[in-house]
């Protein structure tokens, strides 16, 4: 590994134990952390699965918000590599998608359409128990080395942690509680991207990019902004200002 | 994970909601207990209650019906704060000398014998829909199987209200399944039409079901701006 890349993943896995302080939002946490996973391994886009209480996996966060990413976790609700890898607790590695058209039919298809060759799939491990998966999409058919391996599921575990810190407003400590918090959190922010989408005429991408950054402009939690505009509070206005005219 | 015996309880309510629509009525509360393992079971409902009080709706045993009128009347106790916070409230022990978050309820409930409380949230994103309550005789907490069960029957409530709400005959498995564009639609509609999120959803819903499509097919439709619902008066 070159120096450069090393120091660059001591800064990750720092700003990620930073993230992790009293009130932090977990959304936001593994949006971060599913950016970070692009940047340092050698794939083009990530996102974390968490299981529902049926223990269907869910969307909980994405390198990109773009509509087709979100449509391949949904697909993979019974069939794809992250079933298997939540289903097994092994990671999937290095599967190319015109290999395994009849491991995952459906899945193979779309992800072949959206563009891309390969996937991987990393568990989220807690002791017995498996809480989800974190995908990785490449649009090369190459190969994860050992070490972007190493790393990839290194990211996984501290996605792991960051979700079982997380704790509601109230105690219900369980594991199950939370996978459904944290998911009850993402819903917030699909509902508060669709209010400002048609009150700016944005796209949903747009509209989830300026959520955020109006967020770390006031120094808010995404959730916690997501939920005030959906309470239809004023903040919507200053949001679609900042839209129209960037700040430098 | 969710047991066989809160499968068949699902089955059941979807049965029963085709044949009568009567929402979670239809449904004995003592059979749901008696799978969750505790006493009683109830819930309190703020979608389409008169001033958005959680209104106790469904529930037949007669300590779980006072537990719910109680919470009705005093505005106190763990079903207005899941409802509140939008998080699960758990008081495994009632008669725990630390436990005063709620100083009438909980007086009320030792005195009726009740030993832990657990309240759930019925929700949808934003979209408060009420409070899933458990209690049980016996101190203690609820074991993950129960918790697993619970959170499932929480959910089935919520499709089922919502559908009951938009006038569906059928209830909507789809609501609660991982289509994003769903709550994305439910918040262009709640601009649309100038109503909130609850009142966008149970008209995404009831446009579905009347012209016989998937709630995620007409959720595409509207965030693919083809489809308006304030075209359509």
């Amino acid at each position: 590994m070159s120096d450069g890349r090393e120091q660059r993943l001591a800064e990750v896995f720092v700003e990620l134990a930073d993230t992790l302080v009293e009130d932090f939002d977990v959304i936001d946490f593994l949006d971060t952390l599913t950016i970070r996973c692009v940047e340092l391994l050698a794939v083009d886009a990530a996102g974390v699965t968490l299981a529902d209480s049926h223990g269907r996996l869910r969307s909980a966060a994405a390198s990109m918000e773009r509509a087709r990413l979100l449509e391949l976790f949904e697909l993979q609700t019974d069939s794809g590599p992250c079933v298997d890898a939540y289903r097994s607790g092994v990671p999937v590695v290095n599967a190319n998608l015109r290999v395994n058209e009849k491991r995952w039919p459906r899945f193979s298809t779309a992800a072949r359409e959206a563009g891309f060759a390969s996937v991987h799939a990393l568990p989220l491990r807690l002791r017995g128990q498996v809480i989800g998966a974190l995908n990785l999409f490449c649009i090369n058919a190459s190969d994860l080395s050992e070490q972007d391996q190493r790393v990839g599921q290194a990211l996984a575990d501290v996605a792991t942690i960051g979700i079982l810190q997380h704790r509601g407003t109230q105690q219900a400590e369980n594991v199950t509680q939370q996978l459904q918090t944290a998911l009850n959190s993402r819903l917030i922010i699909e509902q508060a991207k669709g209010i400002l989408a048609e009150r700016g005429d944005l796209t949903m991408d747009d509209a989830f990019e300026a959520i955020r950054a109006h967020a770390r402009r006031t120094h808010q939690r995404l959730s916690d902004l997501a939920r005030a505009i959906t309470d239809h509070s004023s903040q919507t206005d200053q949001i679609l200002t900042n839209v129209a005219e960037p700040k430098p | 994970m969710v047991t066989m015996a809160m499968e068949a309880c699902l089955a059941t309510m979807r049965n029963e909601y085709r044949a009568s629509q009567g929402g979670l009525s239809s449904l004995a509360s003592s059979t749901v207990a008696k799978v969750l393992g505790v006493t009683g079971v109830g819930a309190l409902v703020v979608l389409g209650a008169t001033e958005r009080l959680p209104t106790p709706t469904w529930g037949d045993d007669s300590v779980g019906r006072r537990l719910a009128d109680l919470q009705f009347t005093t505005g106190e106790g763990p079903a207005i704060d899941a409802i509140e916070a939008g998080v699960a409230v758990f008081a495994p022990d009632l008669a725990d000398l630390s436990e005063s978050r709620w100083p009438v309820f909980t007086t009320e409930a030792v005195a009726l014998h009740v030993g832990a409380v657990f309240a759930l949230p019925l929700q949808l994103g934003a979209i408060q829909i009420g409070a899933l309550v458990l209690h049980r005789d016996a101190a203690g907490p609820l074991c993950t199987s129960a918790l697993g069960d619970a959170v499932a029957f929480a959910d089935a409530a919520t499709s089922m209200l919502v559908s009951a709400a938009a006038g569906a005959l059928e209830m909507d498995d789809d609501l609660l399944g991982q289509q994003m564009v769903v709550f994305q639609a439910t918040g262009m509609i709640s601009v649309q039409l100038d109503v909130d999120l609850a009142e966008a959803l149970i008209r995404l819903r009831a446009h579905a079901y009347g012209s016989d499509q998937m709630t995620s097919k007409v959720a595409e439709d509207v965030v693919a701006r083809r489809l308006r619902f304030d075209d359509q008066r």
